[in-house]
């Protein structure tokens, strides 16, 4: 007499989902939509491998911007861009960084 | 609704009460006949106030189709207040799917679940006397109809029976006491009954579990259990040093056993497709009234368990109950931490629990993850059944956390622009 819940979560939800909630009757048929990453796990690694380096190529590109222009040549536009390109990839790099290293922020 | 009472009467009634471990399991079958003119829609079934306590789960559902094709219908149970039940009797209404005509019959399963009812006697014992407990019972049931015909049966663990009440005709055969079959019990009739027995099965309780569920929309669940477990049996009663059995969801990955101390090395893991099985020794064995205190953590894949329902809204489906098996658990708390930017939380539970809202903060936030907490008291391996947590997410707050990286590594860049912008010589450069 005592129903055991099987485990998969999935086909379970079908048949214990509270009957007051206003689901429709062709609903309950269809499977529901999982949610998952934008980016698929599996490229965690490599892509935060991938803009880190990207990241440090463009702060190198600036300090080297920086050092071998005068104050007179040194346009502050380039300076900014060079500085937004690089700090977007090394942003994004580091959020994979901790994504693949198991800190799910 | 007073009528109906002595309208319906139970011409028989089965009752099977297997008290093999600290949780207390009771089967009632009950065939109720309409004796009377109007329709009755639902059944009531009623608890001494001693028992009422100590219920955990009650579950009721009637049989439908003949022998080989019988399939059980669950039918919704909600507490009655029926103010002139005797000496406080608690009331619990069954709701028929359709309403019983006059001289019609069913038959009704009902299952409910006690806990704690099983009293050590005597309450310390040396480490060589077996362990003996008290059931309390009635050795006719507690109902506010008149009973045709019933009979109880109490299965114990063992044939050791120290000791019971008899109330004729009262028979044992091996491990199984029955009491009756007795004819025409008015309502609400009572014949209180001890058994006396012997219990050698340890009793593990968890005191205390707070579950953690914390989701994460970059792809993972992590889950932090906190058991505060303790040996409720004699004290002074054997060692409690079995494997406990922890069952998890299959695709477990980054699992740990730690407590206060460190990480204890005496478990094992074991995963196939269906389902992955944690087998736990606590860090020194348990004797009577001993208590330990654990964590176990794990992580889960995102897919299998949070899902967009066709609103647009997101929702966890998760089992609710504590994944160690055969286990009851005193006080559970289920803390569900939803990603920063989620709004409108609600909680969809197929038993009453007490919920309300917190603000946890973790990593990267800014103004605090909302957290949903349930908390139920009692809770039996009956209670591991899914719940639903449904909430609003906007997807574009997922680049909150890119942005504060990038907006961090900026302002370092920035200020390396002004220092190279900025004069700080002393003396004017010729």
């Amino acid at each position: 007499m005592v129903r055991r819940s099987p485990s998969r979560s999935r086909s379970v939800f079908l048949f214990t989902f509270p009957l007051s909630s206003s689901f429709r009757v062709l609903e309950i048929f269809r499977a529901p939509k999982p949610v998952t990453s934008p980016v698929p796990v599996q490229w965690y690694p490599a892509l935060s491998a991938l803009l880190l380096v990207g990241g440090l190529f463009f702060t190198a590109f600036f300090f080297i911007y920086e050092a071998t222009s005068s104050t007179r040549n040194r346009s502050l536009a380039k300076e900014v861009v060079i500085a937004a390109v690089a700090s977007t990839f090394l942003g994004f790099g580091s959020l994979f960084l901790l994504l693949a290293t198991g800190v799910y922020v | 609704m007073d009528s109906f009472r002595s309208n319906c009467c139970c011409t028989r009634r089965c009752l099977q009460i297997d008290v093999t471990a600290p949780i207390t399991r009771v089967f009632l079958t009950l065939k109720v006949e309409n004796a009377g003119t109007s329709e009755v829609s639902e059944v009531l079934v009623a608890f001494p106030p001693t028992e009422a306590e100590h219920l955990a789960i009650l579950k009721a559902s009637v049989a439908e189709g003949k022998r080989k094709k019988k399939t059980y219908v669950p039918l919704s149970v909600n507490p009655s207040g029926s103010p002139d039940a005797p000496n406080d009797a608690q009331l619990y209404s069954v709701s028929l799917r359709s309403p019983l005509k006059s001289g019609e019959a069913t038959t009704v399963e009902v299952l409910y679940v006690l806990t704690h009812l099983l009293e050590p006697f005597p309450a310390e014992i040396s480490q060589s006397e077996p362990q003996l407990v008290y059931y309390r019972d009635s050795a006719t049931l507690l109902s506010p109809y008149q009973i045709v015909e019933q009979i109880t049966s109490i299965k114990t663990p063992s044939n050791k029976v120290e000791s019971f009440t008899r109330v004729d005709p009262t028979s044992r055969v091996g491990s199984e006491l029955r009491y009756g079959p007795y004819h025409d019990h008015g309502p609400y009739s009572y014949s209180p009954v001890i058994v006396h027995f012997e219990n050698n099965n340890p009793f593990a309780v968890v005191e205390e579990l707070v579950r953690e569920i914390e989701i994460s929309h970059w792809g993972s669940l992590q889950i932090r259990d906190h058991y505060k477990l303790k040996h409720a049996g004699a004290r002074h009663k054997g060692v409690f040093s079995r494997h406990l059995l922890i069952k998890l969801p299959p695709r477990v990955h980054s699992v740990y056993y730690r407590d206060e101390i460190g990480n204890i090395s005496s478990s094992h893991l074991h995963i196939d497709s269906q389902k992955s099985e944690l087998e736990i020794e606590p860090r020194y064995p348990l004797f009577g009234g001993w208590k330990a205190t654990f964590t176990i953590g794990y992580g889960l894949p995102l897919q299998d368990f949070l899902f967009e329902s066709h609103d647009g809204r997101r929702y966890l489906n998760f089992s609710f109950g504590c994944p160690l098996i055969e286990t009851m658990v005193d006080d559970l708390t289920v803390k569900v931490i939803l990603p920063e930017g989620s709004r409108n939380p609600t909680a969809a539970v197929p038993f009453p629990v007490d919920q309300h809202l917190e603000m946890t903060y973790s990593y990267l936030d800014v103004v605090g993850r909302t957290t949903v907490v349930l908390q139920k008291r009692n809770v039996v391996p009956e209670h591991n059944i899914p719940f639903q947590v449904y909430y609003d997410f906007n997807p574009i707050f997922m680049f909150a956390e890119p942005l504060m990286l990038i907006s961090a590594v900026f302002l370092f860049f920035v200020a390396c622009i002004a220092y190279v912008h900025v004069d700080l010589s002393i003396g004017k450069s010729s």
